[in-house]
């Protein structure tokens, strides 16, 4: 077999990133990943896409710990538990992934950060895998369904970006980022689904107020 | 854990009924049912990342065939003969927990994941059809597809291994998200419960989900020989799968439904009077 393929950048920005610097899309998922983090109290939240070839993963966003050095990173399918997860669709919680001797382990020593449990959820359109929601060492129980909403609310954001003449990538977007008024409808897609979620406890439901307050900010007054 | 499996919850102490077996004149017992418990002639396939023979917790794997997705070909699908690696762990998970169980079946890998993630349901239709092809006894199914599109095709083959006594173990997916071929009435579909001990199992006689399993913190085999502390419903159907396949290997003439009937009567939740007719 291949030995483990370290990951590397895309083309460096100044901050040593390929990172869609201004992107609306990119820093609203920042944003979440911000707040799933806190409702979490996690170490770490981060969203990757599959890349257009179907051959990588690219983070497009994380918040928390390595953060900085985790968007623009790339990585083969064909590691670690965020590509089994990309590749096969199943959810996975793996309370301790020192085992995993591979690629994962190379990929976080570089971000700075080990984590000792991740949970990562595949995000979906159409019915298609297009990336994962990646979970690192949450201290809060999330009650049933929540992280399902989660990563269905972030697979939601990114069609609506790709409905416009750009989509979300991990290189600089090329073509026109999603529009104010495609945010504003999938955020009232989003709202009208609140109530359907108040059963599920005060902490989704909290995160997905949250969620709402982070859409409504980046929009503005509307 | 965070989120737990989709489905894990019906097997819940306080939600699981007792189930009444059918109360034949000679109850069902382990030592009839599994006999030595060894498993010995029967051919089980992990339809899944690949196996790891290296793995300690596998010991060695009898048969291999990769299916690769290949536009040019006429069913887009090729089939590679020879040995493979595991290309996440998740596979050697699976076949170790079954080698455990049932420490003699003939083990072999399906590997239905690949570079590329596209085709990915006629790929793991291929599996199937590889293990329909194969004489394969019991398949296990840490994955499921979900698009309704894909319903038809892989109803019919799990149709096909019915009545081919080809037992499909099939995991349910871990979000609540469409799920096939688990939620065909012909497999075993599983889920994860909060047991811990290998030998216990529920039936669930409402549905979807039939079987739970261990898959909450469990230590599975992962890859590079180590092992990790996961949770899934993917670790509680090779569980299952263990089982059946002791069964098969005690019975071997038993249908997929006689199978059922013998694992349901030796459920943890199973009662020889009261409960709810199963």
């Amino acid at each position: 077999m291949d030995e483990p393929q370290d990951a590397r950048p895309t083309s460096a920005t100044s901050s040593g990133h390929a990172r869609a610097e201004g992107s609306p899309l990119a820093d609203l998922l920042e944003d979440l990943m911000r707040t799933a983090r806190a409702l979490l109290g996690a170490a770490a939240c981060s969203v990757a896409m599959i890349s257009d070839d179907r051959r990588e993963l690219a983070y497009v966003a994380a918040a928390g710990e390595g953060a900085d050095a985790v968007v623009g990173m790339r990585i083969p399918v064909t590691r670690g538990i965020a590509g089994f997860v990309a590749a096969s669709g199943q959810s996975i919680t793996v309370h301790d992934v020192g085992a995993d001797q591979r690629f994962e382990r190379a990929t976080a020593e570089r971000t700075g950060y080990v984590p000792s449990a991740m949970t990562v959820v595949p995000l979906r359109s159409g019915g298609d895998v297009i990336g994962v929601l990646s979970i690192l060492d949450a201290t809060v129980d999330a009650p049933e369904g929540a992280l399902g909403e989660l990563a269905a609310t972030v697979s939601r954001f990114v069609d609506a970006s790709s409905q416009s003449d750009g989509g979300l990538t991990s290189e600089a977007t090329a073509g026109a980022p999603p529009t104010r008024a495609q945010l504003s409808r999938a955020s009232r897609e989003l709202s009208e689904q609140v109530s359907a979620c108040r059963d599920l406890g005060e902490v989704a439901s909290g995160m997905v107020a949250a969620i709402l307050h982070t859409v409504a900010e980046q929009l503005g007054a509307d | 854990m965070m989120d737990r499996p989709a489905y894990s919850e019906q097997f819940a102490d306080d939600r699981l009924p007792h189930v009444r077996p059918i109360g034949a004149p000679c109850p069902v017992t382990r030592d009839w049912a599994f006999g030595t418990g060894s498993g010995a002639g029967v051919k089980v396939a992990v339809i899944d990342s690949g196996v790891d023979a290296d793995h300690p917790d596998v010991g060695h794997v009898d048969g291999y065939v990769a299916l690769e997705y290949a536009p040019d070909e006429p069913d887009g699908v090729v089939a590679v003969e020879g040995r493979h690696d595991d290309l996440y762990g998740h596979g050697t998970a699976c076949a170790a927990i079954i080698r455990m169980l049932a420490p003699e079946v003939e083990l072999y890998s399906v590997r239905v994941l690949g570079e590329r993630l596209t085709g990915k349901v006629a790929v793991f239709a291929a599996g199937l059809e590889w293990a329909l092809a194969n004489g394969v006894h019991v398949a296990n199914l840490s994955l499921s597809a979900h698009r309704e599109q894909d319903v038809a095709r892989l109803h019919a083959l799990a149709e096909r291994a019915y009545f081919q006594d080809l037992m499909m173990v099939s995991a349910v997916n871990n979000q609540r998200v469409p799920s096939y071929p688990s939620q065909f009435s012909s497999v075993f579909s599983v889920a994860a419960h909060e047991g811990r001990d290998p030998e216990s199992w529920d039936y669930n006689p409402a549905g979807p989900v039939e079987w739970g399993a261990p898959g909450l913190d469990v230590e599975v085999a992962w890859s590079a020989g180590g092992r990790i502390v996961a949770s899934g419903n993917s670790f509680a159907a090779p569980h299952i799968a263990g089982q059946v396949a002791r069964v098969v290997a005690a019975h071997p003439h038993l249908s997929v439904f006689q199978v059922k009937t013998v694992l349901q009567a030796l459920a943890r939740n199973a009662c020889s009077t009261g409960g709810v007719d199963a």
